[in-house]
């Protein structure tokens, strides 16, 4: 099996195949340490991923590491994978639904038509390998029963009789274990429930698969995919809503600071100042929010040329903003906080445009107060 | 503070992940590692099973293209959790932000709309 890898590694990434079988023997033959294992749970802790262990170097691991760190995640470095047919297809995926994409996503056709596109698809390029690994572990059992065991068919369907006939064992298990007990068909149900919450073409795949789900799966593993798909979906959609409040809160901002900016004691030219700066600064927190969760690679370059080309007026704050690495979206709303700061409004208006500033903030970093059961008084 | 002082806005707020919390903390990694192994486990010994449900085709070969289905099935269900755990990359940022953008210069040309018709701008042009 660890063969079949090694093959489809050198289809899939080919230039570090000569890298892999240096590593290789590490890995399947762990190297055992005279050493005790002396790493604080600290330092486990933070090491413990294993994307964060392909990045360590060899010598800073611990032997539990090493034996924790598969050998595909060294096969593979984040840079060979950053740019792989799946990881590329996300781009794809940033669906933003207009009337007439509407139209296009209920259609009739819809059926054939993701069925005809299921050779471009990100998903099945990323599970090939292990489909394929699956499919040699079948083609291996119809060779083995076939040839070995109890004897095969030929073309002209006559048939023949087996190599070592009666000694070896005819390699199969019954289908019962891997069949669908009934408590499971809840828990497809809520697959299902889940799936309709989907808001793009992910539910047409998931439908697909809970029939799947009710010929051969085991309530065990129903259970773990229906969590597994349920928090991966709720992430998705709080991190929508968590979007959602910042263009509500941008909005608010601006239309108090305007309409307030407008009925101050200030010369035009100095409210036409303000306003400018409050809106760039407006401008400024989701770009920045948006470069600080989405790779460098992709978005840097990006992210420079349009701070730098919006803030025209103010190149200082442009540097800042692109010269600053740590935390940008903090940057911006410190920005934001002290243009809104320059306008001369009353006290109770500062404190209302403040609170929508803040809640910008949550939604950047998580509330302190989420607790459901306070929720709930509502 | 008791609730009905806050604001709707700030009501809804409570209810929220932030975007770095998301970001940075992915759902605990042992569910994922689990799922995974289990799931690999499962789809290995798989074949096995499917070889007296198919016996009636040539040579039991329906099992490879069968078993190939399942497993492509199967791993799709974990694919998509994993390809969601991280969402900000398959999330329209770009059309999102930007139309916070546009929002903003659009406050910037209304409230010039209105200090010109106010009169304001007779002796200042930006």
């Amino acid at each position: 099996m660890k063969d079949l890898h090694v093959l489809l590694s050198a289809v899939l990434f080919p230039s570090t195949v000569k890298a892999f079988t240096v590593t290789v023997t590490s890995s399947i033959l762990p190297r055992i340490s005279t050493n005790p294992i002396t790493y604080s749970s600290n330092h486990r802790r933070h090491h413990h991923h294993n994307y964060q262990h392909a990045l360590m170097s060899t010598q800073n691991r611990s032997p539990l590491e090493e034996l924790e760190l598969t050998w595909s995640d060294k096969q593979a470095p984040i840079e060979e994978l950053e740019v792989s047919y799946g990881e590329q297809s996300r781009l794809y995926r940033r669906d933003f639904f207009t009337h007439e994409l509407w139209v296009y996503h209920r259609s009739p056709f819809r059926f054939t038509r993701n069925l005809s596109t299921l050779l471009k698809s990100g998903v099945v390029r990323q599970l090939l390998p292990e489909t394929f690994l699956i499919a040699m572990v079948s083609t291996f059992l119809v060779v083995f029963n076939s040839f070995l065991v109890v004897g095969y068919d030929d073309l002209a369907g006559v048939h023949h009789a087996a190599l070592f006939g009666g000694v070896l064992p005819l390699l199969k298990l019954p289908t019962e274990p891997f069949t669908l007990s009934s408590s499971a068909l809840s828990l497809l149900l809520g697959t299902f429930a889940c799936v309709c919450w989907v808001g793009n073409y992910w539910k047409l795949f998931l439908f697909e698969l809970s029939f799947l789900f009710y010929f051969f799966s085991p309530t065990l593993q129903n259970y773990l995919k229906v969590f597994r798909t349920n928090s991966a979906y709720k992430r998705w959609d709080e991190a929508r809503k968590a979007w959602g409040v910042m263009v509500n809160n941008s909005r608010t901002i601006l239309r108090q600071t305007s309409a307030w900016i407008f009925k101050a004691d200030l010369p035009a030219a100095e409210k036409q100042r303000l306003m400018k700066r409050v809106a760039d600064a407006v401008w400024l927190f989701p770009r920045a929010e948006q470069r600080h969760l989405l790779s460098k690679r992709e978005d840097e370059e990006a992210y420079q040329t349009a701070v730098r080309e919006r803030l025209w007026s103010n190149p200082e704050l442009a540097e800042d903003m692109v010269s600053f690495e740590r935390h940008r979206p903090s940057r911006a709303l410190y920005e934001m906080t002290t243009a809104i700061n320059e306008i001369p409004i009353e006290m109770f208006r500062r404190v209302a445009v403040d609170e929508s500033v803040s809640h910008l903030c949550d939604a950047m970093g998580g509330t302190l107060v989420c607790e459901e059961a306070f929720c709930q008084i509502v | 503070m008791k609730v009905k002082d806050l604001s709707p806005n700030a009501v809804s707020c409570l209810l929220l992940l932030g975007c770095d919390r998301i970001f940075s903390s992915p759902v605990p990694t042992i569910y994922t590692r689990h799922a995974a192994r289990f799931l690999e486990f499962w789809l290995l010994f798989m074949p096995l099973c499917l070889w007296d449900p198919l016996g009636s085709s040539w040579n039991h070969i329906a099992m490879i293209p069968v078993g190939a289905v399942i497993s492509f099935f199967l791993l799709g269900i974990d694919e998509l959790a994993i390809q969601l755990e991280e969402p900000f990359s398959v999330l329209p940022l770009a059309n999102i932000a930007g139309g916070i953008g546009k929002s903003a210069d659009e406050h910037v040309e209304w409230l010039n709309e209105l200090l010109e018709r106010n009169g304001e701008l007779n002796d200042y042009r930006p």
